[in-house]
Parts: structure tokens; C-alpha cells; sequence
């Protein structure tokens, strides 16, 4: 059952003096070994004194990323090797900051400033380079007698806008010309309407496209004075570049750990902001799992000068919101995606990590059965996990193998029958394909009954696990429909018989609101109502068993048209050109009905066989850590 | 087919929807605090914080992440809307680290206003501390929300906060009634259905407020609102800007409210008349075919409201309502659909 459940976790407490918990913290952020948790009691006050180191240690953490980020270096480096002790050393940090400060300060100021030149001249050339059709000197469009002309550019999705909003005047709006997102626009309107117009304009966000005050002439005699400064400024940004280069390599030692060192104490003091504590006690509460608890609580008591008091339990039954640390083995890591793509388990939830890779293995293996396809699949995956796509790489790769695997059993080689079958061909059994889906479905639904039994019995939820729909009732109930059904159309079991058997888990489906209601004395429905209500979720349950399991015959009918479709491509690659219809096919049936496959395998794990048992509202469990801090978790 | 996996997400989260025991349950709770302690055993606790503060957030917070994890079951344009519609929260933080730059809010006013966001991107503190607006853009590259910012940087610099809110909210709304155009057939009647009144009765509530609060001119409410917007377009704003009342254009919308009542009650119980149909018609769809939008944007729709309702009761609380004037002011008759 190990891998079937999350790590088990120990609820602890720490009551540590204030003298020491900069070193507690310490051995707690390194062990990333505790998922806090916020406690709230009278008298508890939350970080004490802290707040203001915490938020001067964060400044400082920012301004050591702003002077790596100036100089084009990356943070980077495990958490410091010696104890982090913010009270202490803040200082001394700082001065270190404000001299590699000093260096890079100099370089952004000319940088920015060289920036800033290069965007006004850009601009200046844009709007010179908007007026360039216009081909009228400049001075021309200034002095209309009768109307108030502007010109300007507007982004190009709020022309329409600013025409409907000009329902109250007369205007002219001509666009230019559009270049990107923004158009280049003549607006015209009588001179008593002018305010109208260009308060409609500004708030379409119309930026004026105003000309240097020297500007006479027509537009393209400007341009050529602009280029020749925007060159020069140019050739001074790559000129900063090189500075910048050689500033990075001198200040790389020491600014990357002094960052590092920021940062952790960042999150140290951080922490501790967060613990409440009474008088001179400061509380850290939160979960611990339960095979690390007692090397962290050995560390943190060699870490502290006075005695810690230190309590831990496991967490009581009904606890809610306990974090999730699954333990699943590396093997089968890269399928927990299939899971937390759906949700993720609760403390007391199985974890359905091991039965969903197996089942979707088994499913997808059925749908693609195929050596060829299968091997070919799995390479393609492979070379995926080598780019970087390791967890879905595996996935696919294993995937893959279920598929060759099935090929076996089906004696396919890219669509060839060129194997004796190990079990059958799909397009000449057809029937008994379907039938074997139909029973892989009723063992994947079973699987989901009982991992279902399991969570409710763990969790001591009786009613759930007697009259649930997933549980006991619905069990029988399931199995009285299939098998007392089959016996029934062949003959072995009377009909009243078999309407006797299923009275009794029906009866217990049916009423099972009123029940609950009487046994756990809770405020009762009008019994009428339950009993229409729990009429039809009666009959709702009886399709969906029947539905949930019929599901499954896509296992078959996907076995079959894979094979048709590849037995396809086989024929029509004999004809001309038949390396290429070969490959083509084969890449089209690897890729997307290898992806088609894939979803359909995702939609029966989750609706058919997560639904019965997984509720996947989890927490994750997220340790203090120097790199995440306590808002870590607020940052899933 | 399209949507069976969304729908078994449904399935799954609807058992978590507060029912009436639970329901009578928070009722009975004499204070927040209990209230909180409740909460903590519900399907909200997850995203719930530990002390009853910012229990208000944690709802969000929660609405937030259910959107997603419906989102993740869907694809194309159907995902596209559901995590345009999730982007609703991170659209109110933006907005809330935008006054808190422009107002050099406190740090624990800003906090108490921000929605923690699973899956977010954008870096709250440093936005909220950006030392220009040109820093804060920097920020927000590779984001939806880059454009607008950018736009309104380059043509009117610093400005106001009202010019970048203004900007944000129209990116927001016009992406968001684009991406329910796209949909077609059922998925696109759903999404109508229960997201249109909603971005109808925002875009009148922006162009009644711009009318009698901002001192604009009618030019510039009309350029400031939408001009699609489910029956309460371009048209819609015309009119307002033009003299039409509250109860007007709730009439066109097919509502009722009090002709004689003040705007700023009149827009609420615009608000609330649209809000409770709106949960109407999810429960109606919440049951429906399993095979379009309808149920996963019905659950969301039915936890809105039903996140309403507990901030009702929450600051009712706070405030020391009766338990009647209470459950006035709350949509009850979804409190039990979850049962």
C-alpha cells in the first residue's frame, strides 16, 4: 500500500526563544523539511519585530537582482553554505551591495541616457516617416482659416471606436496610412467643435504627430538629418555593450553570492515574520513528513543554545487541509502528470499514481497495438525526453512499448500481419475484441470501486463506504446488473431471482438520504422529496453503470481501426511512389492517432475511473525553503 | 465529446458546492472567525489563510483556481475563454497594484486588497513598488495586458491611474467578447447566456458611473465603454450619455428595477436582478447535456454566486446584521443546489 499512499506527516511544534530562532529557521529553510502552517490563538502575536528586517533584507534581495539584471548576469547557486543570520550581517551585506552598486550605476546612467536618445530620435523619424505620403510642407497644415486640422496616429483597432464616439459633430477622419497597430489619421472638424474632437481623439489614445520646430518643407528633407544621429547613437549602444560585457566578467564572483546570500536571508527573515509568538517564545507549527522528523528535530535542537520544546502527532482523522508529499518511486514519477493534470490527492486519498499509470498503459497499449508503431512511438519519445520534455517523453516512450507489446499479441509489424498472433488479429475477431474491452472496462471500474472502499474505510466515512453509489451499495448493485444480468439473458437464473438480488443494494441507493438523515441525525429533507430525488439517481446510477462499462468498447474499436487504417497504408504503399504514401502514413497514424489514442485513454481514466474514487482537491506540500519562503505556497 | 473530461470535473466539484445544511450551518455562526472555521472544513479551505482577514481573498482565490481546473480540461476555444474569464482576478490585482503605485499605498493596504492566484505570472510587489510606468510595463511583457499599458504609456506618459484602468478593463472585456464570438453552436448560446448579462451590466455600469462621476464628455465615455456588449453596446451608451435612466435600459435587457430610485441603487439592483438570473439559468444548464459549455460555465457561475452570498454573510456578520436582513441581501435560492 506504500505507493498507493502520500507520505505519512507529523503535525509539529516548535516553541523556540527568540535568541534562537534565527538558527532554527536556519536548519528548517536548509531541511526544506516543513510545510507551515498558520496557527491563530489569543494572545499570539505574528513575527514580532520582524517585519521591518524582513522588508529591508527583501529590498536589499531586489536590488542585488536589479544590479545583476543591469549587467546582463543571472541569479543562480544553491542556498549559502554558512548559517544565514540576517539580524547580523544585513549590514555588511549592504555595503558590499552599495559598492557593486557604485559600478554599475555609472554604466545604466550613460545607458539609459544613450536609450533614451535612440527612442526620441526613432520617433522622431516615425512620425517624420508617417507624413511622407502627404508630400505638402509641414507649415501648410498649420494655418487653415476655417477648420481645426490634427494629425496623428491612433492604434488601428480604435479608428471605428472614435468614429461612433463623434456622434454628436461634424468631422472628417481620413486614415493615411497603417503601419503596425497604429494609423496614421487626418482629423478635421469645424473650429467651434475642436475641443469636442480632440478630447474624443485623446481618449482613443491619438498620439499627435507634432515636427521638430525646425522642420520646413516637405517631411523627407527632415528624414535625413535623423539618420545620420541615429547612427551615432548606434554605434554608442554597441560601445556600451562591450562596457557592460567586461563589467559582468569583474563583478561576477562576488555579486552572484552576495545575491544568493540576499535572497536566503530574504526568506529566512521572511519565515520568521510569519511564526507568531507570546513574550519571548516564537511558535513554528506545520507539517514534518514522518521519516525526516526525527533527523530535523535532532538538527534543530543541536542548533539552538536553550532547550526546544517540541511536540508532534500524527494528524487526528478528520483534520482537513493536511498537505500531500507524494512518494511515488523515480520510475514512476513521470506519470504523477497524468494525475495532477486532474488534481491533486488529499491527505487521506489514495493516490492514484501506480493504478493510473498501469490502466492507461493497458488502454493505450490496446488502442495502438502495433510492433512497429509502437517502437517507432517510443523513439520519437525518447528524443523528446532528450530535449527536455523528460516527464511526457517517458510517458509516451512506456507508451509506446505497450503498444509493440500489443503488437505481439496481435502479430502486427506496421500494419503487416507479418507475427504469428499471440492472442488474435482485431479485424478477424472482431466480437471477441469489443468483448475483451467490454472486461478490461469492468476490471478498471472495479479498480475504481475499490480504491474507493479504501479512501472511505481510511477516512472511518461508513455511510459513505456502505451506500455510497462507489461504495458497498453501488458495488453490488454494479455486480447484481452485469453478472446477475448475464446469467439472466442466458438463462441460469430466473428473472424474479435476479430482481430479488437486486432489491436490496437498490433499496439502499434509493433511500439512502433518508437514512443517512435518521442515522446521523442530521436536519431531515421532506422524505417525499428524497424519495423522487433518490427514485431517479437510482435510475441515473443504473444507466451510468451500463454506460460507464460500454465506454470501454472504444479499446476494440480503436484496435480495429488502427489496423484497418495501417493495413491501408500498406496496400497503397505497393503502388507508385510507395516509400512516400509508407512514410507519410506511418508518420500520420505515429502522431495523431497515436495522439488521438492518447486522449482517449486520458478521457476513460478520468471520467470513467478517477470519477468513482478521486476527488484530487489536495494541497501540495510546500516546505520553507530558501528559495521559496513561506509565500511559496501562495504562489502555486 | 469535446467537453466529457471538463464534465467529470463538474461532476466532481458540484458535490462541493455548499448545500442547505451547510448553509443553516454558517447561519448559525455567531461571529467571522467560526464563520472562517467552517469555511476551512469546505471544498474553500485549501485557499482559505489562517487568520479570518482575508477570508474575503480566499474565495477568490479558490474561483480563481476552479476556473483553471475546469480550463485544463478543455482546448481551443473553449480553454481560451475559460482562462480569459480566470484572468478576471489577476485583472483586478493589475488594477489594485496600479493605485497602489499611483497612491503609494501601504504595504498591508495593498495586501489586504490583492487576490493570492494560483498560476500567475505577474510579480504583485515589485508591480505595486515600480519606481515608473515604464518600469511597471517592463513588468508586464509577454503578458495580455503589455498592450494596453504600453498604449496609454506612449500617449499620455505617467498620466493617471484612470487612464491605465480604463485601457485594462476594455483589453480585458473586448478579448473576452471576442473569444465568445468564436464560439460557435451551443458552447457559443451558453456562453452568451450566462457571461453576456454579466459584461452587459459592466459596460452600462461603466457608462453610468463616466456620466455622472468622471465629468467626461459623451465622446469620451463612448470611446471609454464597449461597443459590443450583448445588448448593452454602442447604442446602449449612446442613449445613457444622452439622458437614459438605469431603468431604461434594464427594461431593455428584460429586467425590472425601481424607476424612482437613486442611480447608484438602481445600478445595484440592475446588478443583483442580472445576477440572480444569471444563477437561474445555471441551475437550469447545470443538469443539462453534458456535451457543450454549459455545465462547467454553469458550476462557475453557481460558485460566484455562491462566493457572493458568503461575503454577504461575512461582512453581515462583521456588521452585526439580523439573520433576516441577512438573507435579504443574499441570492438564497441556490444556497441548497448544491444538495
Amino acid at each position: 500500500m506504500s505507493m498507493l499512499m502520500p507520505e505519512r506527516l507529523r503535525e509539529v511544534s516548535l516553541f523556540v526563544l527568540e535568541r534562537d530562532i534565527e538558527s532554527v529557521s536556519d536548519v528548517i529553510l536548509r531541511s526544506e523539511a516543513l510545510h507551515p502552517e498558520d496557527v491563530e490563538a489569543d494572545g499570539l502575536t505574528r513575527g514580532r519585530g520582524w517585519g521591518e528586517l524582513a522588508q529591508r533584507a527583501e529590498r536589499l534581495a531586489r536590488r542585488a537582482r536589479a544590479a545583476l539584471d543591469a549587467v546582463g548576469l543571472a541569479p543562480q547557486g544553491p542556498p549559502p553554505v554558512a548559517p544565514v543570520r540576517p539580524t547580523r550581517e544585513l549590514d555588511a551585506l549592504e555595503a558590499q551591495l552599495t559598492l557593486a552598486e557604485a559600478r554599475t550605476g555609472d554604466w545604466q546612467a550613460r545607458a539609459e541616457r544613450n536609450r533614451r536618445e535612440l527612442e526620441s530620435l526613432t520617433l522622431t523619424r516615425s512620425q517624420l516617416e508617417l507624413l511622407r505620403p502627404l508630400e505638402v510642407p509641414v507649415e501648410a497644415l498649420a494655418t487653415l482659416k476655417h477648420h481645426h486640422l490634427v494629425l496623428g496616429t491612433l492604434p488601428s483597432e480604435n479608428l471605428a471606436r472614435v468614429a461612433a464616439s463623434l456622434f454628436m459633430i461634424a468631422f472628417v477622419l481620413v486614415p493615411v496610412r497603417v503601419q503596425g497597430n497604429r494609423a496614421l489619421v487626418v482629423a478635421a472638424s469645424a473650429h467651434h467643435d475642436a475641443p469636442i474632437l480632440d478630447r474624443a481623439l485623446r481618449s482613443a489614445f491619438f498620439e499627435p504627430a507634432p515636427l521638430p520646430p525646425d522642420a520646413r518643407g516637405e517631411p523627407r528633407e527632415a528624414l535625413e538629418s535623423v539618420d545620420l544621429r541615429i547612427d551615432g547613437a548606434r554605434a554608442r549602444a554597441a560601445e556600451l555593450e562591450r562596457e557592460r560585457a567586461a563589467l559582468a566578467g569583474a563583478l561576477q564572483a562576488g555579486l552572484v553570492p552576495l545575491e544568493a546570500r540576499l535572497r536566503a536571508a530574504s526568506a529566512l527573515a521572511g519565515a520568521i515574520r510569519h511564526f507568531p509568538s507570546r513574550g519571548e517564545v516564537f511558535m513554528v507549527a506545520g507539517w514534518v513528513p514522518q521519516r525526516r522528523f526525527e533527523r530535523l528535530a535532532a538538527e534543530v535542537r543541536a542548533a539552538a543554545s536553550a532547550p526546544v520544546v517540541l511536540q508532534s502527532e500524527p494528524p487526528a482523522r478528520q483534520r482537513r487541509n493536511v498537505p500531500t508529499l507524494l512518494r511515488a518511486p523515480a520510475w514512476l514519477r513521470p506519470f504523477q502528470m497524468l494525475v495532477t493534470t486532474y488534481g491533486l490527492s488529499g491527505y487521506g486519498e489514495v493516490d492514484p499514481t501506480l493504478p493510473a499509470a498501469l490502466t492507461f498503459l493497458l488502454m493505450y497499449g490496446m488502442m495502438f497495438g502495433d510492433v512497429g508503431h509502437g517502437l517507432l512511438l517510443a523513439g520519437a519519445a525518447l528524443l523528446l525526453t532528450r530535449r527536455g520534455g523528460a516527464p511526457l517523453g517517458k510517458v509516451m516512450a512506456a507508451a509506446g512499448v505497450s503498444g509493440a507489446l500489443f503488437g505481439v499479441l496481435y502479430g502486427t509489424v506496421l500494419g503487416a500481419p507479418l507475427l504469428p498472433p499471440l492472442w488474435l488479429r482485431p479485424l478477424d475477431r472482431v466480437q471477441d475484441l469489443l468483448l475483451a474491452s467490454i472486461a478490461a472496462g469492468v476490471v478498471v471500474l472495479n479498480l475504481g470501486f475499490a480504491l474507493n472502499l479504501v479512501t472511505r474505510a481510511r477516512a472511518r466515512d461508513w455511510s459513505g463506504f456502505l451506500l455510497d453509489r462507489n461504495g458497498v451499495a453501488g458495488l453490488s448493485f454494479y455486480w447484481m446488473l452485469l453478472g446477475g444480468g448475464a446469467l439472466a439473458v442466458l438463462g441460469r437464473l430466473p428473472l424474479w431471482a435476479l430482481l430479488a438480488a437486486l432489491a436490496v443494494p437498490a433499496a439502499a441507493l434509493w433511500l439512502r438520504e433518508p437514512l443517512l438523515d435518521r442515522l446521523t441525525g442530521r436536519d431531515r429533507a421532506p422524505l417525499g422529496d428524497a424519495l423522487v430525488t433518490g427514485f431517479f439517481e437510482l435510475f441515473e446510477t443504473a444507466l451510468g453503470y451500463a454506460s460507464n462499462s460500454l465506454s470501454f468498447v472504444r479499446l476494440g474499436a480503436f484496435a480495429v481501426a488502427h489496423e484497418g487504417l495501417s493495413g491501408m497504408v500498406m496496400r497503397y504503399a505497393e503502388g507508385p511512389f510507395g516509400w512516400l504514401v509508407l512514410l507519410v502514413g506511418t508518420v500520420v497514424i505515429v502522431g495523431f492517432e497515436g495522439l488521438v489514442v492518447g486522449i482517449q485513454a486520458l478521457r476513460l481514466e478520468y471520467f470513467e475511473f478517477f470519477g468513482r474514487f478521486f476527488r484530487g482537491d489536495g494541497v501540495p506540500f510546500v516546505p520553507l525553503s530558501f528559495q521559496g519562503g513561506y509565500d511559496a505556497r501562495s504562489q502555486l | 465529446m469535446r467537453h466529457a473530461a471538463a464534465h467529470a470535473q463538474v461532476r466532481a466539484i458540484r458535490a462541493g458546492l455548499l448545500d442547505r445544511e451547510d448553509w443553516k450551518a454558517l447561519l448559525r455562526q455567531p461571529d467571522v472567525p467560526s464563520i472562517a472555521r467552517l469555511l476551512r472544513d469546505s471544498a474553500y479551505g485549501p485557499e482559505l489563510p489562517g487568520d479570518a482577514a482575508g477570508l474575503e481573498r480566499g474565495l477568490d482565490t479558490h474561483l480563481a483556481a476552479e476556473t483553471l481546473r475546469l480550463s485544463a480540461f478543455e482546448w481551443g476555444a473553449t480553454r481560451a475563454l475559460l482562462d480569459a474569464h480566470a484572468r478576471r482576478f489577476e485583472l483586478a490585482n493589475l488594477k489594485t497594484a496600479l493605485r497602489a503605485r499611483f497612491y503609494a499605498l501601504p504595504e498591508e493596504v495593498r495586501e489586504s486588497a490583492m487576490v493570492p492566484l494560483p498560476r500567475t505570472r505577474l510579480r504583485w510587489r515589485a508591480l505595486s513598488e515600480a519606481p515608473t510606468m515604464g518600469a511597471f510595463a517592463r513588468l508586464l511583457e509577454g503578458t495580455p495586458y503589455a498592450g494596453p499599458v504600453n498604449t496609454v504609456l506612449e500617449q499620455k506618459g505617467e498620466a493617471s491611474a484612470f487612464a491605465f484602468e480604463v485601457a485594462l478593463d476594455l483589453a480585458y472585456f473586448q478579448a473576452l467578447v471576442r473569444r465568445i464570438h468564436r464560439l460557435g453552436g451551443r458552447d457559443g448560446r451558453r456562453a452568451r447566456e450566462l457571461l453576456g448579462s454579466w459584461i452587459a451590466v459592466e459596460n452600462l455600469s461603466w457608462a453610468f458611473r463616466y456620466r455622472s462621476l468622471s465629468g467626461l464628455t459623451p465622446e469620451e465615455t463612448v470611446n471609454y465603454t464597449l461597443h459590443y456588449a450583448f445588448g448593452a453596446g454602442l447604442e446602449a451608451v449612446r442613449r445613457i450619455v444622452l439622458g437614459a435612466t438605469v431603468a431604461d435600459e434594464a427594461r431593455r435587457l428584460g429586467f425590472t428595477v425601481d424607476p424612482d430610485a437613486p442611480e447608484d441603487e438602481a445600478l445595484a439592483g440592475l446588478e443583483r436582478a442580472a445576477a440572480e438570473a444569471r444563477a437561474e439559468q445555471a441551475a437550469r444548464l447545470f443538469y443539462g447535456a453534458p456535451f457543450d459549455l454549459g455545465a462547467p460555465l454553469a458550476l462557475l457561475t453557481l460558485r460566484e454566486v455562491e462566493a457572493r452570498d458568503l461575503v454577504t454573510l461575512i461582512e453581515g456578520r462583521a456588521a452585526g446584521l439580523e439573520d433576516a436582513a441577512l438573507q435579504a441581501r443574499m441570492l438564497g435560492p441556490f444556497a441548497g443546489s448544491g444538495a
